[in-house]
């Protein structure tokens, strides 16, 4: 358990985060507008045009309390200079293919590199926990799989950002038990990133809910991303980050399954849904590719805050599979 | 939200993500009886640990593969029936 001090220091930072992303979202709005980095939103019948750089207020909301903490307490300062550096690879190529589109292969190579500073700086422990096996060693292949996993983590958060709310409404709720866990275990500097960035993602869904007056953008969902698998990391919860995000990775690979590959989705011929009247239809065609959208609303057709909803309860489901797989592990 | 029709359909997602966590679960009892070190193995043993890598990244890619066509299979044939 942490000590009172550091109680205080996390309710702290978790407040401060909160307010400096709120403070924060008009400013980037108006620097939004002025770049011209503005997106539709489509699934409305009128589809306004919306700033997209929102990311970046999470993405400063999160990291200047870390900051503060770091370097006035003089606490952490290697982990945060590590997660400060992944944080910035990340982000800036989110940030870049907001403002001209990446190539859709070179992008997770790029992100991939958001992990090489967690390595240099060996920030990690190469004994993952694996239910029924307990501590494992991967001395070798360890740093190959914190390349991979910054990879596949951003891109599936990325991969969630289709509705409006729908990525930081899921982050939030996978973010729930890496806390719990990091807070049981005394794993405090993935515990004190893991609120801060909770902090940051409440205040934007403020403003990024359904009607959406700001979007998270790749700069965005790629910084939650990369964040998520440092905490996962640091924190040595890699097993339940990867089932609490079993909604967000499940929507990734079926994408680049029913897509045959990485391709953009700005180019594939079929839609998974299809929009009505303000309502979401899961489309028949075996050609359109699987999403957890698509997955949702097979349902039965519903509104977009609906879709978000059902998005928000899959992602509490998987919440309590990782705590009980933690539980696994300890058993 | 839904009414008994689609209520039953929210469940069946619920079963879905159950059986891909089940399947992970799976898995890893696998690793555990396939890779997990002896108890007297030289702790410098390249090939063993090289080789023990190799399996369990088969296990995962098959874990991953199962995964996709089995939601494949629940969309086209739970969900929306399509023939």
């Amino acid at each position: 358990m942490l000590s009172p001090q550091l109680n205080t220091l996390s309710v702290m930072i978790f407040v401060s985060a909160f307010i400096i992303t709120l403070i924060l979202i008009p400013l980037v709005k108006r620097l939004s507008s002025s770049m011209g980095a503005m997106g539709y939103d489509v699934h409305k019948p009128d589809k306004p045009l919306i700033p997209k750089l929102g990311g970046l207020a999470i993405f400063l909301g999160t990291l200047t309390p870390l900051a503060a903490v770091a370097f006035i307490f003089n606490i952490y300062t290697t982990v945060f200079l590590a997660y400060l550096l992944s944080a910035i690879i990340a982000s800036s190529i989110g940030l870049v293919e907001d403002l001209r589109e990446l190539n859709p292969i070179l992008k997770p190579l790029l992100i991939s590199l958001a992990g090489l500073p967690i390595i240099l700086f060996g920030v990690y422990s190469p004994t993952p926990e694996l239910p029924f096996i307990g501590q494992t060693r991967m001395f070798l292949v360890y740093p190959l799989l914190i390349i991979a996993g910054y990879a596949v983590l951003s891109n599936a958060i990325n991969s969630t950002d289709v509705l409006n709310g729908s990525m930081a409404l899921m982050s939030i709720i996978a973010l729930i038990p890496l806390i719990v866990i990091s807070y049981v275990r005394g794993e405090y500097e993935a515990f004190i990133i893991s609120l801060t960035l909770l902090g940051s993602l409440i205040a934007f869904l403020t403003q990024n809910k359904y009607p959406s007056k700001i979007f998270a953008g790749n700069v965005g969902s790629l910084f939650v991303g990369a964040t998520i698998a440092t905490i996962a990391i640091v924190g040595k919860i890699e097993v339940a980050a990867i089932i609490a995000l079993m909604p967000q990775i499940m929507n990734e690979f079926h994408i680049i399954f029913s897509i045959g590959g990485l391709k953009s989705a700005r180019y594939l011929a079929k839609r998974p849904v299809e929009v009505r009247n303000g309502m979401l239809y899961a489309s028949r065609d075996r050609d359109s590719p699987v999403t957890l959208v698509r997955l949702i609303t097979a349902i039965q057709p519903m509104t977009e805050p609906t879709v978000v909803r059902y998005m928000a309860m899959l992602s509490a489901y998987a919440a309590i599979l990782a705590l009980i797989t933690q539980f696994l592990l300890i058993g | 939200m839904h009414d008994g029709k689609s209520g039953a359909k929210v469940f069946l997602l619920l079963i879905l993500l159950t059986i891909i966590w089940a399947l992970f679960l799976g898995v890893s009892v696998i690793l555990s009886v396939l890779i997990t070190p002896p108890e007297g193995q030289v702790a410098g043993d390249t090939f063993m640990s090289v080789a023990r890598v190799l399996v369990g990244l088969f296990a995962f890619a098959v874990w991953v593969f199962a995964w996709e066509r089995l939601t494949e299979f629940w969309l086209y044939k739970i969900m929306l029936r399509v023939e």
